[in-house]
């Protein structure tokens, strides 16, 4: 009873856009294949080169969420404020064979929330010994606080307020004219912007947090008229569609890149591997006994071998690139489950009348295999075809988790594994973590239902209704 | 006039597909007369099979419409709850020998067990008297004992087959449903088979529906004909009638393409393609193959139309 | 041919199979030539700190030194048998692994101290069997449930809604769900631990102890059955279906028997060889699959040695490993084709 399914493969894909399944998988699927392509205009063409370089990421927070939490929490989570050389004001003056140059900036703060870090930068260009800076930060409130009063040489200098302690003087001693004692932990990006230090040095943000408008103050004292490129970032806490992570980089980025490795990985292994097996299963089948019982016993021994296990020891051993991996994948799944579908399909093909008659006007039997057996097979390993990709992209991300995948290129798995390394888990980073699984579980959803699609049309069970 | 046995009286059996409700029995009226054996002949995929699933109420998930009159020994099956349907009738009353018995036993228990089920189920015999009866219903078939020990894997074909006749027959049932039983053995042990439902048939007086697409196979057990087309019966009579002086033009065109051993005979065909069973022709539904349609075969299905011994489903022979 | 043939074939091919994954496991363990460079380097500097100790290293002069240390150093790696060359160092550790003698870490060591491997890993081995072995059954039992009502519920919404869900949650796989899990039910939910065996500093009392561990236990075993449920009641459900349809249940239909007979004699019956099998290969393989879900949830089993063994590159521990997994494996493997071979009566003529 019913209709007979449909054998070419362009019926096939026809069939399965029509079912809705079959649409909400081309639809999941197409918006991977968009991001992969929209990649180019979004992203720098090195970018793999600057994943793995991590100095490149330094004017980005550190572990920021995502920009749209702050639409959920309620909260105006602050954004990263880059007071660039541009954003400085010049006066110089001249005083008895002395210059002073000043750099002044200022910015708003009206954010609900502490800023995450601080940073002071300045580029100079000094011929001659080293000239003395000072650097003023001015809350709204009048208060002035005096960062860092000391020498610079030519070059760049950073000063890491949030994390040096010598730049943190000033700081403990402002606390201690606030409140009389001085703070165990002194965070400067929390003290300088709240109304009232309290000793410990973290108070609850919100009610606290001091807004208005903030003075920074370069004070170059030279003996020569020098040139210098200030810079000040009051680090944020959210950035971008997917935060960054430890390293500070944009999540975003990673995850939009990790989509066209991920598919063409996945892809390209499955097919690869299904093409293979079905050649061997159907061969096996197709030249007679001898052969066939070569095969099973290949299948049988690669069935016993456990396939991460090896795959990790010789990812540790020899170093692998995304493209070896790939090579050994297949390699390791020559025989499998699309082979023993393609031998039960040959063997029934072999008694058909017209292989008979092909034999008889004498086609050669490896043209018989490749013309007329292994097309009528593929359809059957459509389904398996389509369930494979999720299976390798998770293998490729299995072993990038581990760290030991291809170290530039910035995969999903990868982007998990530093994620637990850095124990995202533990701390509740939740956005380096969710985000690129989020991504991994959209296209396994796609494959999937795909797959049901496809298993639909070529497995008559499916199809009665 | 003989009692019949079984009555169907407007049987319908359809199932649901995607394509819509496949029409397999579509209003079918026969009979079986007591202690005779009918042949049910047509191609392959006119509803033989499913008329006889639909008798035993052997129904599968997709089931559209059931319907109709199924009167055996004066009883309504129709009227039957499934537990009745289950316990009373299937096997002790009807049992069925299936097409292929290379698929009807069960692979991973032994014949005899499965023999002997029926027994312990139905009639609540011991194991050991119900082996006894096994072992006497397999000798009736002309199998030896140690069949009973074996698994279906170790028999051969005919030997399966003989096997799963000697378990219809085990209840003594009234009326045996033959599906096909020696399509898929070789000629031989074919006529075998049939030599041992001929003579089961004397020695038991049972009954027989017997399905077949094999004309030239029918005619060797049967006494009664019923030619099954697109659903539908077509014409039904005594063996006799059907072969020498067949009515129905479906049924003239498949006597006459029965080849013969001795005469010269001018092979017919029947051109055109079996009917669809989800959209059937308007009218009869043989109309569109039919040398002889007229104007109202394309608008009206014919009934059932009493000609001497014979009942034709053709407007030819009146009935307007 | 009978069950004896039938055994011997298997198991002669096992054999060669299990031999030769030994071997690979062998020669990729240590043709890097990682693990010798390093044995080197380790013996190198053991020699040099020890002498350096020595006070009467000092007095020598500079000639005697250097002779001293490469002679040290010599005995040593003849004493490992470095010096012997690569080939024929790879059978003798083939034939000891196969032997299953499996001698002694080359750094890691047990709990108690012991470097002796074999007490390394039967140490760690029953934490992983109670980890997997029970989820793989549990996950079994509840997969293979499900997978019966779909069967008699085929084509309905709940069966091709669970359908996707279960191919879906099977594709995954276990660490994935583990980091997700640990995320929402151990930092924000804390309702479990998010890893490890036992809470620091573990409780004394045996029964606190047993719960401290069941504790631990919940989440991976949660995570592993989510992982796994879906597989079981898939294939269940398809094999089930496929039987339901096969002839001999319409015959048993038409012999009158009741359905509770038809379901276990016509159908679970003929099904179950291939599920079986399916459960017992499943809880061996689990064993091999169990390294990352080990290492997310810190779980000390083997699975976390072998990532452990690799980290150090302590070759002899991998090679233990994989030889006991491999002798696992072909074990398990050959007594499911008997088992197979006595459940299914057509097996032992068709092979």
């Amino acid at each position: 009873m019913g209709t007979p399914p449909p054998t070419g493969i362009k019926q096939i894909l026809k069939e399965a856009l029509k079912t809705k399944t079959g649409m909400a998988a081309v639809i999941i699927l197409g918006m991977m294949i968009l991001m992969s392509a929209s990649i180019p205009f979004y992203s720098p063409v090195n970018f793999v080169k600057r994943w793995n370089d991590l100095k490149s990421w330094y004017e980005y927070p550190s572990l920021a969420a995502p920009v749209w939490v702050k639409w959920f929490t309620g909260t105006n989570l602050p954004e990263t404020i880059d007071l660039t050389s541009k954003h400085f004001r010049v006066t110089e003056e001249e005083i008895s064979g002395h210059y002073i140059t000043t750099y002044t900036a200022y910015f708003r703060y009206t954010y609900d929330d502490y800023p995450s870090e601080l940073k002071a930068l300045i580029k100079t260009d000094i011929k001659g010994k080293p000239v003395r800076l000072n650097i003023i930060f001015i809350r709204p409130d009048g208060e002035e606080i005096n960062l860092f009063n000391g020498l610079v040489s030519s070059g760049q200098t950073t000063f890491d307020i949030s994390l040096d302690p010598k730049l943190q003087k000033n700081i403990a001693r402002f606390v201690y004219e606030k409140t009389g004692t001085v703070p165990e932990v002194i965070r400067p990006e929390i003290i300088l912007f709240s109304k009232s230090p309290s000793k410990y040095g973290n108070e609850a943000a919100s009610s606290n947090v001091l807004r208005g408008r903030y003075i920074v103050k370069f004070q170059v004292l030279s003996d020569k008229k020098i040139s210098a490129e200030p810079r000040f970032i009051v680090y944020g806490k959210v950035y971008g569609f997917a935060g960054t992570d430890l390293y500070r980089r944009d999540l975003w980025l990673g995850i939009l890149w990790g989509a066209p490795v991920a598919l063409a990985f996945g892809t390209v292994a499955a097919i690869a591997t299904a093409l293979l097996q079905v050649i061997i299963g159907a061969a096996g089948a197709w030249f007679g006994p001898k052969w066939d019982e070569l095969v099973q016993r290949i299948a049988d021994f690669f069935l016993i071998i456990p396939v991460l296990p090896i795959l990790i020891l010789i990812s540790v051993i020899y170093k692998v690139t995304i493209w070896s991996l790939l090579g050994w994948v297949i390699v390791f799944s020559v025989v499998g489950v699309s082979s023993k579908i393609a031998r039960s399909i040959t063997f029934q093909i072999r008694e058909e009348q017209y292989i008979e008659a092909a034999k008889t006007y004498g086609a050669s039997k490896t043209r018989m295999l490749f013309y007329y057996v292994i097309p009528r097979i593929m359809p059957f390993t459509f389904a398996l075809v389509a369930l494979n990709v999720p299976t390798y992209i998770f293998l490729e991300a299995s072993l990038s988790f581990l760290g030991l995948g291809d170290p530039e290129l910035p995969t999903w798995g990868r982007i998990l594994g530093d994620a637990y390394s850095a124990g995202a888990l533990y701390q509740g980073y939740w956005w380096w973590v969710i985000l690129p699984a989020l991504m991994i579980m959209l296209v396994s959803l796609g494959f999937t239902l795909l797959s049901y699609a496809f298993d639909k049309i070529v497995n008559p069970r499916l199809r009665e209704e | 006039m003989m009692k019949k046995i079984l009555v169907t009286e407007d049987l319908v059996l359809y199932y649901r597909t995607s394509r819509g409700p496949v029409r397999a029995v579509d209003h079918v009226n026969l009979w079986v007369e007591d202690g005779s054996s009918l042949a049910v002949v047509g191609e392959s995929g006119c509803g033989k099979s499913s008329m006889a699933y639909a008798i035993l109420r052997i129904l599968p998930r997709n089931v559209h419409s059931y319907s109709g009159k199924i009167i055996f020994d004066g009883v309504n099956l129709m009227d039957l709850t499934d537990e009745e349907m289950r316990s009373k009738i299937r096997w002790r009353k009807i049992s069925m020998v299936f097409q292929g018995a290379m698929n009807t036993l069960n692979p991973v228990i032994k014949v005899g067990d499965q023999i002997i089920e029926p027994l312990l189920i139905h009639a609540g015999y011991k194991k050991e008297e119900a082996l006894r009866e096994a072992r006497e219903a397999v000798k009736n078939v002309g199998l030896p004992e140690y069949v009973l020990d074996r698994y279906p894997h170790e028999l051969s074909g005919g030997m399966k087959q003989r096997a799963v006749i000697a378990m219809a027959l085990l209840m003594k049932p009234r009326l045996v449903i033959l599906d096909e039983p020696t399509s898929a053995l070789d000629v031989l042990t074919q006529a075998n088979i049939m030599n041992l439902l001929k003579d089961l048939k004397e020695k038991e007086r049972l009954s027989y529906i017997f399905i077949t697409h094999d004309l030239a196979l029918a005619s060797e057990l049967a006494d009664y004909v019923a030619v099954m087309y697109a659903g539908k019966i077509a014409e039904i009579g005594s063996a006799e009638t059907i072969y020498k002086n067949p009515r129905h033009p479906y049924t003239q065109k498949l006597i006459g393409s029965v080849p013969t051993l001795r005469s010269e005979k001018v092979l017919e065909f029947i051109p055109g393609a079996p009917p669809d069973l989800v959209n059937p022709p308007e009218g009869c539904r043989f109309h569109l193959r039919c040398p002889f349609a007229k104007d109202i075969c394309k608008r009206r299905e014919p009934p059932l139309i009493k000609v001497d011994n014979d009942h034709v489903a053709c407007w030819l022979y009146g009935g307007e | 041919m009978g069950m004896a043939t039938f055994i011997a074939k298997r198991a002669l091919i096992l054999t060669l199979t299990l031999m030769f994954s030994v071997y690979m496991t062998v020669v990729i363990a240590n043709f890097g030539g990682y693990v010798d460079k390093l044995l080197r380097d380790q013996i190198t500097f053991d020699v040099t700190t020890a002498l350096s100790r020595d006070p009467n290293f000092a007095k020598l002069s500079q000639e005697e030194r250097q002779k001293l240390i490469e002679q040290r150093i010599e005995a040593k790696i003849r004493a490992a048998g470095l010096d012997k060359p690569f080939l024929e160092r790879s059978l003798i550790q083939f034939t000891q692994a196969l032997t299953l003698n499996l001698g002694r870490a080359a750094f890691l060591r047990s709990s108690s101290g012991s470097k002796a491997i074999a007490d390394i890993i039967m140490e760690r081995l029953p934490r992983t069997v109670l980890l997997f072995t029970l989820g793989t059954i549990m996950a079994a039992g509840i997969g293979i449930f499900l997978g019966l009502v779909q069967a008699r519920k085929a084509l309905s919404k709940f069966d091709r809604i669970m359908i996707v869900l279960e191919i879906f949650t099977y594709v995954q796989p276990a660490w994935f769900y583990g980091i997700l899990f640990i995320l929402i039910f151990a930092f924000y939910l804390r309702i479990f631990p998010s890893g490890g065996m036992v809470s620091i500093p573990a409780p004394t009392e045996p029964v606190a102890y047993f719960l401290d561990v069941l504790y631990h236990l919940a989440l991976p075993l949660i995570t592993w059955i989510f992982a796994s449920f879906g597989y079981w009641a898939y294939t269940t459900r398809n094999i089930v279906l496929q039987t339901m349809e096969e002839d001999f249940v319409t015959a048993a239909r038409a012999k009158g028997l009741p359905e509770r007979i038809i379901l276990w004699r016509y159908v679970l019956r003929p099904s179950s060889p291939p599920i079986i099998t399916g459960v017992a290969f499943a809880i061996v393989f689990s064993w091999t699959g169990a390294i990352i879900t080990e290492t997310v949830f810190n779980w000390p089993g083997i699975g976390l040695l072998f990532w452990e063994a690799i980290a150090a590159l302590d070759a002899p521990v991998i090679i233990g490993l994989t030889v006991i997994l491999a002798y696992l494996i072909v074990l398990t493997v050959l007594a499911l084709d008997i088992i197979y071979g006595i459940l299914d009566p057509r097996l032992r003529v068709m092979r």
